[in-house]
Parts: C-alpha cells; structure tokens; sequence
C-alpha cells in the first residue's frame, strides 16, 4: 500500500519510505521499543535510584558508564522516534482523502515538528506550547477518531480513550501553565490539579481496561515465561516497597509519572494488569502492534517530561489505534 | 539489612549495619533480690547529669516496680504487645540444644528489627511515648500483683518460695549500651554511635537534627527529647568515670554513677574484653564468670533483639512464666544457682559495690568450713586494670564488738 | 529488492546510533523539557523579606505543583498534597514563595511527641541537563537545599520557645550552673537547633547524596512564614549571586527547583515528606506587572480552536477505501 501512494506531501518526500517495507517499519519499531527500554532502565530509573546508592569506588562507575550508556540510548531513542513520528504522520495523511481534515492533519503535523525543532534549539515558551498543543491534537485525533474508524471493538476503544484523556488531563496541567505564562496572566489555571489527579485515575483505570481489551482474549499466550517475568518485576516492587528501601519501588514508579495518590497496592494492581497485557500482546502473533503501543505508552509515562516521551506516546496511540496502514489488524500491506 | 550473630538468641538476625564490636564492652550485673528501691542509684544520676533545664522529666537511670511500674508507663508491655501483634503467637525459644555460642538456645520468634520489616524506612519496631507516659516514674511503686483476673483482690494466705502468689519486684533501669541498638539503626542521621573502646553508646550533640527517631525505636526506651535544646539525650555511661579520665578516678578506670552509691549492693559494673565478636573467654572477669560461667545473670528481654549488656540476677519469688518473658529461658537455671551457689560464686557475690575502681580480675582465697553451714569462708580479691589489688572481702562478714565503754557514743 | 531493504533498516540504524554517539559524547540531549515552568520575574516594587502576605506577590505567576504523599513509612501513598508556587526577583535577591494548604499549624516542638511543619526548596548546584529527572542522579551533582522550619519561626517572632510555654509548671525550683552552656552540650557544640537567638528561620543545607544532607555554615538564606486561614506562606529570600558552592542564579538563566513540605501534625521529620519533582525555574528580565484578564478570552479561543478542529477531523476525517 505504501509503494502504491505517491509522495506528494512535503514532510514525506525526506523520507527514505520508498525503501522502507512494513517489515522494514517493524524492525524499526523493535529497535526503539530496545533503545527506549534501555535508556528507561539505565538512564531515568537508575539515576533516580541511584540517588540512594552509596556512591563510591567501583558503584560510581557503574553508575557513570549506566548513565553514559542511557544517555547514548535516549538519543538514539529520541532520533528514531522522531522519525517514525514523521513516517506514521505522513502515511495518515496519505490515507486521507483530501479536504479540510486532511489540511488539518498535516497542518498539525507540520505543527508539531516545527514546534519540536523549535523548542530544542530555542527557549521560547511559545515553541513548546506549539508542540504541546499540537501533539495533544494529534494524539486526540488518532485515538479517538481515527480509531473510530480502524475496525476496533468497543474494548479497543474504551482503553485507548482512557490513555488519551489520561494524556490530554496531564496536557491541560502543562499547557494551561504555559499559556498563563507566555500570556502573563497572573492566577492559578482552573481546576489545573484536580485535572492532572483525575488523570492519574483515567491512567490506572486505563491499564485494567486494557487487560479486560487486549490480555484477556490472549491470556493462553503469556506463558511461563511472561508470568515469571511480571510476577518478578511485581515481586521485587512488593519487596522494595516493604524493605527499607521503599522508596527505591516509589521512585521506581514515579518513572512512570505517576504521583500515587492512591493507595500503592492499586499501583502494583495495574501495573501487573498491564504487563500481563503486554505479555500475551507480544507473544500472540497478531498483537505486535498492540505490544509495542502499550510499550511505548508505558515508557512515555503519565507525565512526559520531555519533547521525546510526548513522541513515544504519540508513536503508542497511533500503534494501538492500528489507524496507520502498517500496523492495521490485517496487514494487506505486507503482501 | 546485614546478618550479625546474637549470641543471647543462639542464632544470626537481621541489623542495619554489618557486625562490629569494640574491643571492650561496658557491661553490668544488677542483683534484683537485693534491691530495696531506695533511688539512690536514681537521684545520683540525676544530680549529675540531668539537672538543668529541659531534662526536668529525664531519669536516665530509674528503678520501677514490676509487673505494674514503667517508665515510661507501660514501655515494655507496648514493646511485647507490638511485636505480638507483628508475629502472633511465634514469639518462642527452642532450649533443647545449649551450647557455649547458644547459652539459652534458639529464639526462633522476631526481634524488632526483624518484626520492623514491613515498617518501610523504620529499622525497629518501636513507639514514641507521649508527654504524659514520661510523668510519674515511679508511678504503681510498691504495687503488688494480686489475684490474677479478680480486681481488688489479693492472695492473703502465707506463702513460700518458689513461687510467691502475691509479689512485686523493683527492676533498675539505665542504658543498655547495646551490642547491637536500636537507636543506632533508628538514627537517619548517624548521629549515634558506639564508641570503639569501650562499647558506649553515645548521640552526638552536634550532628542530632532532633527527629526523635531513636526515641521511638530503642526498646528500652533511653533516649530522651530535650526539647530546650531541640535534641536527644541519652545515658551517657558516666563515661568519664569509666575510661579514667575523670580527675576524681586518678587514672584508673572507675563504675559509674549509679553503681558506685548503690546502698543494697546489688550492683557490679565492669568492662568485658571483645575478640572476634564475642566475649573473649575471661573466666577470672567478674562479670564474664556471672554471665558466662556461672550463668546466673541475664538480659533484659532478649527477645527484643539488641544483645542488651546489663544483665540481671532475677528475683527468687516471682512466677516462673513472668520471668520468662522478662529475662528469656535462663531463668530456671539461674535462679536454681543463685539459690545454691558454688563456692567461687559466694565469693564472687561479695564484689558487688566493694570498690568504686572497676574490677578487671578476681581471685579467690579459700577459707575455712563454716561452722553449722555447708559455706566455706572463702575471700574474694579484686585487681584493677593494672592487676592492682583494689579489694579483699571474705563470705562471712568480719564482726566486731563494740567495748562496752563505747556502747552510746557515735 | 528485499535483501536491499533490509540494509536500509540497518542503514538507518547504525546512522541513528552514530549520531546518537556523536550528540552523548558532545554533552547533548535530542530533548527538550517540557515541564512546567516557575517564572521568577524582576518585581520593580520592593519585595519584603519578612512578609509572605505582602501584596506584591499578586503580581507573580502561581504555578500550582503536586506532592507526593510521605514514602518512608506506611501509608506510603495515598494523599493529594499541592503547593503553590511563585517566585520574582529584584535584581539582587531571589525570592520563592511556596503556599499549601495545612489544617493545624504546628509550630513548636516543646513536647516529646510534637514535631514541626516544615518546607523546603531544592536547586542544582549547577544547572545541567534541560530534562529534570537527571539532574538529582548525577553523582557529581550536588544539590542546594533551603529549609525553612515553623518552630525556628516562632523562635524568631515570639523569642526562643521552651519546655515552659507548653508547661508553665515544667521547672524546678533550681537549675545549679544555669548559665554554663556545657550543661546544654548541643548549644555548647553549636548545633543550630540549640540556638536560643535566631537570625533566620531558613536552614541553608548541602547534599550529594541520600545520608549526606549536611548544614552549611553559611546560614545566608532569609525570609519568613505565616500561617493564616488553613494556610501556609513561605517565603525564602536569597542573595542572587553569593560566595561559596552554592546554586547561583542570574537573570536570563534557567535551572530547576523542587519543593517539598512536612506535616508536623503527621509526625513528618527526616524524609518522612512529600516532594514534588524536578521543575524548571527561570529567572526572567520582564517586569512583573500582574495583567488583566483579557487574556483568559485568549485561552478561551485556543481551546475552542482546538475543539473546532478537531471536530473538522471527525466529520471529514473518512478514510480512504482501501485498495
């Protein structure tokens, strides 16, 4: 289906897409799920823990080459993310029929990466509002209306419409700062923080959802193999958290972005739920694109700090919408 | 966590810190049977170290009576009911197998610091008393147990050893300069530590922030708030007696406080020689061969997990069951003993309070039978730490009569 | 054709990874910080070092930051904590004001079992990275904490609190050697919580790491709090520029702050708090002029541009047949 489109938008004549295959998107895909993992488990929750680490002698340079490493996956991560970005941004436009929606989309995309190039080589709050607000826009847009459209049943869309309210929630709470700031306007936005709890709620209802949408079909796949493995991840959460060292499993979590406001067994609850999720998704062979999407949504976080996590959402929404033409249920493009 | 060896619950435990010892450790042996409560012990601590203001409350050293006497009230029956409810019903030791490394066998329930696992951060178990539990230390003085589950009402009838139906005992109370405290592993600022010469447990006064933690989690409850100076304070060991360096001692290292205007005599204080983590056999130390030889004093609630270093001659008259729980599975053996005691441990006895110099080595001369008795008027010789004789006293108490020409004078 | 296409994915792999390479080992991060921002801008009327209240404060931007619950000792999560945030300067001094809402205004520790509230404001020593989260977990990279404590308050505003204000009938008859400092050895040593005659209420502290949070001896931080109506101010006024391995701040500069604030009604000393993360702070040359509401009808239009547009995607956004 790709090869069959002409590129006939700007942003996508600099794409090397006519030599990129689905396969080819997949293996790309993979190998930022691998960077972004990598730079999460090395750079963001190694550095937070490890702020309770005695630091000395041979744990220092542990500690120095982990980070060094992390930083070398964060930017590998964060350059194949923006351009997996551009490459599902443009294949949405290309699989619209031309009329205003269309302009919208590309207008928004175009947004957006002017907004990102802007905000990482200038100050400017008015370049980081750019790109907040059209990544809210786009991610608003492929999950909760192009899903609409892909075929999805109504689990599908009731899990990938809690991530993206969950993400617009956490938006409002930054983007309506911003605004106040770069319109100095001197008062606390409405409702910013009751907005930015209820958020948190949407994102741990969100991973039961999505065990009930996606896991629960696929429970059989997840094997011995998965269930160890999120029964260990799970364990040793548990344990940190009833060790002295709990606040290593807080921290842990707050990797995530979330704040735990509710009770921390509720955390532990939904974090099993999804990684079980992921399980079954990843090791069904018809769930890759849904493995990936909820990896990617994972690793972004509740509270993107940075231009990349809001990238690695963006990627997550559009995978698990299966909008974009590649990761569609039923491939026709990898015929 | 780090696993240390507690010998006094025959088995490794769980800690903050990873074993260390100090080469000698502060030590003593309170004889409970001999002990009249008159506070002496009480009022000498206070006027020497707990005067001024904001340590109005603050008795570092106390003599409470037991069972109903606390202070702070209740401290210990709160500890035992905490870690009851964290461990219910396997608080227990298994004495089937003694050995010089398990003297009382296996504690096979948990410590506070074992029970204090699921406490997040926390290190011990513990409490912090309130305002009020800290008022009255001598609250329920001289209160006798009655009868068990009937209000008001006492055994009347006589009644006999070994076991007396209606009874109280004073317990004296300081610091127990722990081999293993529980202030040490509360501290999140390392502010306490345990001094390398002489195992003394001290807060350091400059580096304590005043978070109260230690006061929360030190069983014994020793550590005190001084709210005047926004720090804690605790039993400071008259540590200047005891390294000699108090102008009084003339050098020679010295007991404490305390110990030293202790009228009953029930009280012996020395320092003990540490190699390789455990007492370093020391059979001629007095303190070694009570607690170790002779095993007739013990710890304080061993249970709690803090190798405690003041060890207690238990009371003949009290049930069984209760001083179990006080003083672990020793008691029976130790009371037996003291109740009939070897020769050398008669003679020993008699060091208790001879000599405000701390005693490092006995000897024993021995007597003659005693007439009409199975005693042998053995004497008792105490050295100091430089082998010095400090001290010679015999079992039977030299007796003299006063000529009749003085019979009124002073 | 295939075998080709797969040197194309690996192509831009090995691409990515070598200018992945080249960006790490030139100290850069293909990131930006999206987090909120805390605008300290330059306040032309006189900020008050000792009023929390004062009116210049409406013309600072709030920014609301939450908490986290306490995460030492159970109940390690649940709770909803939130501070409100502002800050200005004047040239010469920064001041941060932090608010939050407290029931109960714990402000002696004169009882065993009393503890006091409590805020604090971290700085990098030096700022690095734009991305928060890092910062805290660079060995290297020490932070600067400003402590404020209620109990120190009330020392500075009524005079030196003891265990008589709580318990009138507290003393004894006698205090032997009242006024030998020896017999109060954390006052003799010079531990700061001993002080009976306070210049400011703000501990200025140092760490590099967890358990080596340390007390300067430059106590060179000022500035006051006030608890009024279930709320605390608190405000803490520092020179811009000073001597020592302290956070440096400078107009036109950005760094980062975190807050975090204890409960003393709760029993929260030592790490017993709750935090917020990594925020960017900015140092601006604008004036703080307060502005008028004009620009909520601003806000207004964006979010009902936004809406709009997404409603266009929806009724138009058709896909494409297949084919």
């Amino acid at each position: 289906m790709l090869e069959g489109v002409a590129p006939r938008l700007a942003v996508a004549t600099r794409l090397p897409r006519p030599a990129l295959t689905a396969e080819g998107l997949r293996q790309l895909t993979a190998v930022l799920l691998g960077a972004a993992l990598v730079e999460t488990l090395l750079l963001r929750l190694v550095t937070r823990i490890g702020v309770h680490l005695p630091k000395e002698g041979v744990v220092t340079r542990a500690f120095e080459s982990a980070s060094f490493l992390g930083s070398i996956a964060f930017n590998f991560a964060s350059l194949l993310a923006i351009a997996l970005a551009v490459v599902v941004l443009a294949s949405l436009a290309r699989r619209m029929e031309r009329g205003p929606a269309q302009l919208a989309l590309i207008g928004l995309s175009v947004a957006m990466l002017s907004g990102l190039a802007l905000s990482l080589t200038t100050d400017s709050p008015t370049a980081d509002a750019v790109f907040g607000v059209a990544a809210a826009l786009l991610v608003g847009a492929v999950g909760l209306v192009f899903a609409r459209e892909a075929n999805r049943t109504f689990g599908d869309r009731l899990a990938l419409a809690l991530i993206v309210a969950a993400y617009l929630s956490y938006q409002y709470y930054v983007l309506s700062h911003l605004f106040y700031r770069i319109f100095d306007y001197g008062a606390v936005p409405p409702l910013s923080i009751s907005v930015l709890r209820l958020g948190e709620v949407l994102a741990v209802a969100a991973a039961a959802v999505a065990f009930w949408a996606w896991g629960l079909p696929r429970r059989r796949r997840v094997g011995t193999a998965g269930l160890a493995a999120v029964a260990t991840v799970l364990l040793v959460l548990i344990f940190a958290g009833l060790s002295p060292y709990s606040t290593m499993a807080i921290l842990a979590l707050w990797t995530t972005g979330l704040s735990l406001i509710l009770p921390f067994p509720v955390y532990l609850l939904a974090l099993a739920l999804y990684l079980l999720t992921l399980m079954a998704c990843w090791r069904s062979g018809d769930g890759f694109w849904t493995a990936a999407g909820l990896l990617l949504v994972l690793l972004a976080g509740y509270m993107p700090e940075a231009t990349y996590q809001h990238l690695l959402l963006l990627l997550g929404v559009a995978f698990l919408s299966r909008a974009v033409p590649w990761t569609a249920p039923h491939p026709a493009a990898t015929a | 966590m780090a696993q240390v060896y507690n010998w006094q619950l025959g088995r490794e435990m769980d800690y903050r810190f990873e074993e260390a010892h100090p080469e000698r450790q502060f030590a003593a042996v309170f004889n409970i049977n001999r002990c009249i409560a008159c506070q002496t012990c009480t009022m000498s601590c206070k006027s020497t170290w707990t005067f001024s203001r904001g340590q109005e409350f603050m008795w570092w050293n106390n003599v409470e009576t037991k069972p109903y006497g606390g202070y702070p009230h209740h401290w210990d029956v709160k500890l035992l009911q905490l870690l009851e409810e964290a461990n219910p019903g396997g608080q227990a030791w298994n004495s089937s197998q003694l050995g010089d490394r398990q003297p009382y066998g296996v504690y096979n329930g948990k410590t506070i610091f074992e029970a204090a696992a699921d406490k997040g951060n926390e290190h011990a178990l513990g409490y912090l008393p309130s305002d009020e539990e800290w008022t009255a230390p001598n609250i329920y003085e001289d209160t006798a147990m009655g009868a068990v589950g009937v209000p008001n009402e006492s055994h009347l009838e006589a009644t006999q050893l070994p076991e007396h139906k209606t009874w109280f005992f004073y317990l004296q109370r300081i610091c127990n300069h722990c081999t293993y405290p529980g202030c040490i592993a509360a501290c999140p600022r390392n502010a306490i530590y345990k001094r390398p010469e002489d195992g003394i447990v001290l807060i350091d006064q400059q580096r304590c922030r005043g978070y109260r933690k230690c006061v929360e989690q030190c069983p014994y409850k020793k550590p005190m708030y001084r709210p005047t100076t926004r720090v804690s304070e605790k039993c400071v060991a008259c540590y200047p007696r005891v390294e000699g360096s108090d102008p009084l001692t003339g050098g020679l290292p010295m007991e404490t406080r305390c110990v030293s205007t202790c009228i009953g005599k029930i009280r012996l204080q020395g320092l003990v020689r540490v190699e390789d983590g455990e007492w370093a056999e020391d059979r001629n130390n007095p303190l070694y061969f009570l607690t170790r030889v002779e095993r007739v004093a013990l710890p304080l609630y061993p249970q709690f997990g803090t190798e405690p270093n003041i060890y207690y001659i238990p009371p003949r008259w009290v049930p069984r069951p209760y001083l179990r729980q006080m003083f672990g599975p020793g008691v029976d053996e130790a009371i037996d003993r003291y109740t009939n005691p070897s020769r050398e441990l008669l003679a020993v006895l008699q060091l208790f309070r001879a000599s405000q110099t701390i005693i490092f080595r006995y000897a024993i001369e021995e007597g003659e039978k005693l007439e009409g008795t199975e005693l042998f008027n053995d004497t008792a010789i105490g050295f100091d730490k430089n082998d010095n004789e400090v001290v010679r006293l015999s079992v039977r108490e030299p007796f003299y009569e006063r000529p009749q020409q003085f019979q009124n004078s002073i | 054709m295939r075998t080709s296409r797969r040197w194309t994915v690996l192509g831009i792999t090995l691409l990515a990874l070598m200018v992945a390479v080249g960006l790490t080992v030139s100290d850069m991060r293909l990131a930006s910080s999206q987090t909120v921002t805390l605008v300290a801008k330059r306040s032309e009327a006189q900020v008050p070092a000792d009023d929390p209240f004062d009116t210049v404060w409406s013309r600072a931007n709030p920014v609301e930051v939450p908490l986290s619950a306490q995460t030492v000792v159970p109940p390690k999560a649940g709770g909803d904590r939130t501070i409100t945030a502002r800050a200005l300067h004047d040239d010469e001094r920064l001041y941060v004001l932090m608010e939050w809402e407290d029931d109960s205004e714990d402000s002696l520790v004169s009882s065993q079992t009393e503890f006091s509230d409590a805020a604090a404001v971290q700085f990098p020593v030096t700022p690095g990275e734009t991305i928060p989260a890092f910062c805290m977990g660079d060995p290297n990279a020490p932070v600067n904490i400003w402590q404020w404590k209620a109990a120190w308050q009330t020392d500075i505003d009524e005079g030196f609190v003891d265990v008589e204000d709580t318990y009138p009938n507290a003393s004894v008859d006698l205090y032997p050697f009242e006024d030998e400092d020896v017999f109060y050895p954390a006052r003799a040593l010079g531990n700061v919580f001993a002080q009976t005659e306070r210049e400011t209420p703000i501990d200025n502290l140092l760490a590099g790491s967890f358990g080596t949070l340390t007390q300067t001896s430059d106590q060179i931080v000022n500035g006051a709090g006030e608890w009024r109506d279930g709320h605390w101010r608190v405000l803490f006024a520092r020179e811009m520029s000073v001597d020592g391995d302290y956070s440096q701040f400078a107009e036109g500069d950005s760094t980062n702050v975190a807050f975090a604030a204890w409960d003393g009604a709760s029993d929260e000393r030592d790490g017993m708090k709750s935090v917020s993360q990594f925020l960017t702070l900015e140092v601006s040359p604008d004036v703080a002029e307060g502005s008028g509401g004009v620009t909520v009808w601003i806000i207004v239009a964006v979010v009902l541009g936004a809406v709009a547009l997404t409603l266009v995607l929806a009724l138009y956004g058709r896909q494409r047949q297949r084919g």
